[in-house]
């Protein structure tokens, strides 16, 4: 699939070492992207909303504050801009109403974040290719 | 003191009703009644106190009785009026929660009722006592359990940090560090590993002790055969030699934790084991009351005695990093394990002569003796 | 199933731990599709090297077909939930835009993940399935090795990378 644009990810997550453990997770096998942070939950929904921003993927930590990731999901699924938008849930968390809340809320998929820097680096580089390389976007590149 | 009387002979019933009469302290009065049916409703209505209930009643029989009204009435004590010939029943129905039985005929005098109701009321006050304190430490341990479970996934937080800064630090700055900075890095990654590994047993054993949820057939021969395959890729590297007993009984177990049990087990045996050609046994022994006794045998290189009892503490490990690997969390992850499943471990071993893991667990009997042992398990 | 893998070497425990991902569950998918040449390339690409397969998959040839088995009618009384489903969006009977919102309109149905599996690569379709709520979508090649490479890397994201939501039919490996 050719990339006509660099893809555009964004990323839900209050930690900052979380945030620079992804970009170099993303660095590590040259996952070429564009990567916008949103550090709480109100941000994450302002941001997501905004035509300018408009990012092929995004995705969410449930744990987030002022709104939790889950919250976040809910609302921007009820804007029109943001209905068909790929989100994938990035969280530590492996309970099962998790997995099944985010799911039932539009979430497209979810993934727990392994401890692991090399198995995060791995989910990261699947993931990216998954979404980039081989499906199909609703807003392409 | 109130007693019922559920009795329909008559001759039995006025027998039973002089004696009552004759007991001063405590003061009690009684009321008869002739019949199951009858007796169920008055129960509903009343508090009483004691049930003195004849087995062979005209609507129910026996030990049907019992059950019928231990169900209606689960707190209430119960002392159970048999025949001559019919102990051996007796003794049944206190297996399913009757408190005493007095034999029809075999009393001639008030005292040895007065006895049997104190005894029947006292000893349910104690059951009572005891299921309470087993709910509050049911209450506990869940607690103890959530929060060890809480605590574990948070630490894993700060984990992910370490581990991913340390290994960062190593590729940026290797070249502005020296030898001793590398190795003091390495050392930080080796032990930031090893308290992932840790914090996730700690997780797997908080949640071990959680009320069981299906409880169910468990085809050990299956499982067993399963775990083995899993561990497939170990078994050929190191050129072991695994034999699973043929025909190894079913269990009465939660599939997840067998498979964690024997998934622990064997991978022990293939771990600490020096020798060329690794071998290792899994069996069943015949068992009894209901248990099997099964083993997982390896010629590995063996516990020393002094040890037996430590090993399955959690962390306890008798290598250092360097021999073996491992968290030491394994033994008692396995023997958490068994004993939720309301089985019990045991060690045979010595240095340098191999070990043997005997795991009592109880045996899957088919649905046709279920209700009796449903109602057993209701008693307690 | 939890095992406690014992292990030293670093790359030894990557390999069966990778292998372990996908073992010990049987992951039931299923595939919707009304070309039977298809149908069967999913099912040879889905098999391991050594002939076995992580995933029980079950095919309905149409759009009836695949809501009466969601359903559990007949003939499909007892049929598992499926952890996973492959949606072609050209199918006879009942179209697959359609079974796509019915199934993301039931309770019971709407979180199972729904892969859009389909020839059609127009832009609308994309986006209309993504508004209906697909999971993803993925434009099937035509080229047989092509094809086999994607259901490779739809398992190993799906099943291994992701966390599906708990399926009360979750059934293990016999």
């Amino acid at each position: 699939m050719n990339q006509l644009r660099l893809a555009r990810i964004f990323l839900a997550e209050d930690n900052p070492d979380d945030v620079e453990i992804t970009r170099r997770a993303l660095k590590r096998r040259r996952l070429g992207c564009e990567l916008m942070v949103a550090r709480n939950g109100e941000e994450a929904v302002e941001l997501l909303c905004r035509p300018d921003v408009s990012p092929h993927l995004a995705l969410l930590d449930i744990n987030l504050p002022r709104l939790t990731g889950l919250e976040v999901l809910e609302r921007i699924r009820r804007e029109p801009s943001c209905l068909a938008l790929p989100v994938v849930m990035l969280s530590a968390s492996n309970q099962r109403k998790d997995v099944l809340r985010s799911y039932e809320l539009g979430a497209n998929s979810y993934i727990q974040k392994p401890v692991a820097f090399e198995d995060f680096v791995d989910a990261l580089e699947v993931l990216y290719k998954y979404w980039f390389e081989l499906a199909s976007l609703p807003r392409s590149l | 003191m109130r007693v019922m009387l559920v009795e329909d002979s008559p001759g039995d019933a006025r027998l039973v009703e002089e004696l009552l009469k004759e007991i001063k302290t405590p003061p009690l009065t009684f009321e008869t009644v002739s019949s199951l049916a009858l007796a169920l409703p008055r129960l509903a209505e009343t508090a009483f106190d004691v049930l003195l209930l004849d087995l062979g009643l005209p609507d129910s029989q026996g030990l049907e009785t019992l059950i019928k009204a231990r169900q209606s009435a689960p707190h209430m004590p119960i002392v159970v009026l048999t025949g001559f010939d019919d102990e051996e029943r007796a003794v049944e129905a206190m297996q399913l929660g009757a408190q005493d039985y007095l034999v029809k005929g075999g009393f001639k005098t008030s005292m040895t009722l007065r006895r049997a109701i104190r005894y029947a009321i006292e000893r349910s006050q104690v059951q009572a006592m005891l299921r309470e304190t087993m709910q509050e430490l049911e209450a506990r341990t869940e607690e103890m359990e959530a929060f060890t479970n809480s605590v574990s996934h948070d630490l894993k937080e700060p984990l992910r940090t370490i581990e991913a800064f340390s290994q960062f630090l190593l590729e940026d700055c290797a070249d502005a560090l020296d030898d001793q900075g590398r190795d003091y890095l390495g050392r930080l990654a080796k032990a930031s590993a090893r308290l992932k590994n840790m914090i996730e047993e700690l997780l797997i054993l908080s949640r071990l002790g959680k009320r069981l949820h299906e409880v169910e057939k468990v085809d050990m021969a299956e499982t067993v055969a399963e775990i083995v395959s899993a561990n497939e890729f170990t078994i050929k590297k190191r050129r072991a030699v695994v034999n699973i007993q043929a025909g190894l009984p079913p269990v009465l177990a939660d599939q997840s934790r067998v498979e964690q049990v024997f998934g622990n087990l064997i991978g022990n045996a293939l771990k600490f084991n020096r020798s060329d050609r690794p071998a290792i046994e899994i069996g069943c022994d015949e068992g009894s009351g209901g248990f099997a006794t099964f083993y997982v045998r390896d010629n590995g290189i063996g516990i020393d005695p002094a040890y037996h009892d430590r090993i399955f503490g959690i962390f306890q490990r008798l290598h250092v990093p360097e021999e073996f690997e491992g968290t030491g969390a394994g033994l008692a992850i396995v023997k958490r394990a068994v004993e939720a499943l309301g089985g019990s471990v045991s060690l045979e071993s010595g240095l340098g002569l191999g070990s043997t893991f005997y795991l009592r667990l109880p045996l899957w009997k088919p649905a046709s003796e279920a209700p009796l042992a449903g109602a057993i398990k209701d008693a307690a | 199933m939890e095992i406690l893998l014992v292990e030293d070497n670093p790359a030894d425990v990557r390999l069966t731990q990778e292998a372990f991902k996908l073992a010990g569950r049987v992951w039931n998918t299923l595939h919707i599709e009304d070309n039977t040449a298809d149908a069967r390339l999913m099912a040879e690409a889905l098999k391991r090297d050594d002939g076995k397969s992580w995933n029980k998959l079950h095919h309905v040839a149409d759009g009836v077909e695949a809501l009466a088995f969601l359903a559990g009618e007949e003939p499909y009384v007892g049929a598992p939930l499926p952890d996973i489903i492959l949606l072609d969006l050209n199918l006879p009977r009942k179209d697959g835009r359609e079974v796509l919102a019915t199934i993301k309109a039931n309770r019971r149905l709407a979180s199972i993940p729904v892969i859009v599996l389909t020839t059609s690569q127009a832009e609308e379709d994309v986006l209309k399935s993504y508004n209906l709520h697909a999971n993803c979508y993925i434009v099937k090649p035509f080229d047989l090795d092509e094809f086999t490479a994607i259901v490779k890397s739809i398992e190993d994201f799906w099943l291994r990378i992701v966390k599906l939501p708990p399926s009360a039919g979750a059934a293990w490996r016999a």
